[in-house]
């Protein structure tokens, strides 16, 4: 048992940091041990799993939700944000900073991705922000942070593979992150709010005031940000549409909405198309590879031994909370978020059930796991999204995103306290799919 | 070989756009079934069906086109502090490591699609699809992703850039 645990270990940490694919590094490191340890026609399971992984149903919903994310991307909307939002944010305390956080949340509300929402809300607030005479690093680390609400307001690319591979309805997941995110969000704004009051050149002495006339033309600005979520999450929690169907008829209004800003061309159309293309393949290998290796752990007894050997410590559930929260920061530092959990998860998710949470909850405990890993260095993906927005060197920009990491870290153990702010919404409920 | 690398190039390239075809009808199965539903209340019997096969295709056939355009993901340790020199030597033995398993994956496919032709397996539905052809198609994108490894280690060997890049400015890819 120890040794077979060993050489999984060994293979997949050989196979990593040699650089191998990740998606090919699960299917080797699976096929691999399942040779040496078991005698059992590896091929044919091979053959079976990674067909079957790669037609589940409500995994349509995935590519579908990339493509809506791709379309958007090549449309105005990252400017519809910035002047439907900015107007209503110059009376608070950190004024346009917080264009940042709302413009991220609601763009969250119809991406799927926190690459996705920092970069299309970045790309405006960014050069707006330093322009107007905003602290850069504050800019730039309210970004990085918020970015990462795309994974945790529904739709989510990262809770659907959690779906799919826990068995947890999709749907349930997105209704669990919406309360967390929007209080997430409050805690970044109310933070923004207390360091524009303490530091007196985060946000420029000039006045920046707009009338009541700009504000309603910022109103009309954000319409069709406005439009499609009410198609998406409306069409969802309503209960006329699954997922996947939101999915669907979110890319049908991210087309309307790139001809209505005169954006829809075959050029940028097919740009789209063959970029979630690129995403889908790379997300659709590591599924398949993951699903693989946690049927070869499952047939060498790892997930069960490794349930003792935790068991064995006591730790009681807050400390193995704890416990995940540490060794998930850890591998944050060499792992992208998404290989982390599909990984990991074979073995995380029993231990957890057998503490006595909710898989619901523990889906989005990952999903804020994995926003950390977005913005820790060296492998942080929200960060090399803004140093390619930005220039600024690596260091500076995670330096910048520390007190927001440090937010998420709090938020995660109050979420760890009190499971009801993932649990409560998805128990008033009852939907299609 | 110059041959032998624009076709790898070629097919994948041509794989890729069949993917996102797929994407493309994916979509609108999904769509009308939605519309028929809305409008006649009954469902097209082959829609999830056939959507789940070119979502298959759509994953397996850019797989390929995925990998000579960088966007598969690998955890580079080692290739910021290394000279040139070991850095290749490193990435190609990773690139014959890939090999390997894409070549075994295209195997079990492959032994997968030919048991279902032989025996004649099809879905349990209406449709009674036969599972040859979406198993076959799986098959043909892991091939087309071996041959790209295969180009890739030639590339290396011969001191190419082995990755090209991406020319349609997407998001960053992660997820």
């Amino acid at each position: 048992m120890t040794s077979s645990l060993l050489t999984v270990l060994a293979l997949l940490a050989g196979l990593l940091s040699l650089g191998v694919w990740v998606g090919l590094s699960l299917f080797g490191v699976g096929a691999g041990s399942l040779l040496l340890f078991r005698s059992m026609p590896v091929d044919k399971l091979l053959g079976q799993i990674s067909f079957n992984a790669t037609t589940v149903p409500e995994l349509i919903a995935l590519p579908l939700f990339i493509l809506m994310g791709e379309i958007l991307f090549r449309t105005e909307l990252s400017r519809s944000l910035f002047q439907g939002l900015a107007p209503w944010t110059s009376r608070l305390p950190g004024k346009l900073l917080h264009v940042n956080v709302l413009g991220c949340t609601l763009f969250a509300a119809i991406s799927g991705s926190s690459a996705a929402t920092t970069a299309t809300v970045g790309r405006m607030t960014l050069t707006e922000l330093t322009r107007r005479g905003y602290d850069r690093k504050l800019a730039m680390g309210s970004l990085a942070g918020a970015g990462t609400l795309g994974f945790l307001i529904p739709p989510s690319v990262i809770m659907i593979i959690y779906g799919v591979l826990a068995e947890v309805s999709i749907l349930k997941l997105f209704i669990a992150g919406i309360l967390p995110g929007f209080l997430l969000a409050l805690a970044y704004m109310v933070y923004l709010g207390v360091r524009a009051t303490l530091q007196a050149d985060a946000t420029p002495s000039t006045e920046d005031s707009f009338s009541w006339g700009e504000r309603m033309r910022g109103l009309i600005e954000l319409g069709p940000v406005v439009f499609l979520i009410v198609m998406i999450l409306g069409s969802m929690y309503g209960g006329i549409a699954s997922p996947t169907e939101a999915a669907a008829i979110g890319v049908l209004g991210a087309i309307i909405i790139s001809a209505w800003q005169r954006t829809l061309n075959p050029a940028t159309l097919s740009a789209a198309f063959m970029a979630a293309v690129r995403t889908s393949s790379m997300v659709g290998l590591i599924i398949a590879g993951a699903v693989f290796l946690s049927v070869a752990m499952g047939f060498l007894g790892i997930p069960r031994a490794v349930a003792e050997g935790i068991a064995a410590l006591e730790l009681g559930p807050m400390g193995l909370v704890l416990m995940l929260i540490l060794v998930y920061g850890l591998l944050g530092c060499v792992l992208e978020g998404l290989s982390m959990i599909v990984m990991t998860l074979p073995i995380t998710l029993p231990l957890i059930v057998a503490a006595g949470f909710d898989p619901l909850w523990f889906g989005v405990f990952l999903v804020l796991v994995v926003e950390m890993a977005q913005i820790t260095p060296p492998v942080g993906f929200n960060l090399f999204v803004i140093q390619g927005m930005t220039g600024e060197p690596l260091g500076r920009i995670s330096r910048a995103a520390l007190p927001f990491f440090v937010i998420m870290i709090l938020f995660t153990l109050l979420l760890a306290l009190f499971p009801q702010i993932a649990l409560f919404l998805p128990a008033q409920v009852t939907l299609k799919g | 070989m110059r041959h032998f690398l624009r076709l790898v190039d070629g097919t994948a390239a041509a794989a890729a756009v069949v993917a996102a075809l797929c994407l493309a009808l994916l979509t609108v199965i999904v769509l009308a079934e939605i519309a028929v539903v809305w409008l006649f209340n009954f469902s097209l019997d082959f829609s999830w069906e056939y959507a789940a096969f070119l979502m298959c295709a759509a994953f397996f056939l850019g797989m390929g086109w995925t990998l000579r355009q960088g966007g598969h993901v690998r955890v580079s340790l080692f290739a910021h502090h290394l000279p040139p020199g070991p850095t290749r030597a490193l990435d190609m033995m990773a690139t014959l490591a890939g090999l390997v398993i894409s070549g075994f994956l295209t195997f079990a496919l492959g032994s997968l699609a030919w048991g279902a032709f032989v025996g004649g397996s099809r879905t349990f539905t209406p449709t009674a699809t036969p599972l040859a052809v979406p198993q076959g198609v799986a098959t043909l994108g892991m091939a087309i992703l071996t041959l790209v490894l295969v180009a890739r280690l030639v590339r290396l060997a011969t001191g190419e850039e082995p990755d090209e890049k991406p020319a349609d400015g997407g998001i960053p890819s992660e997820t």
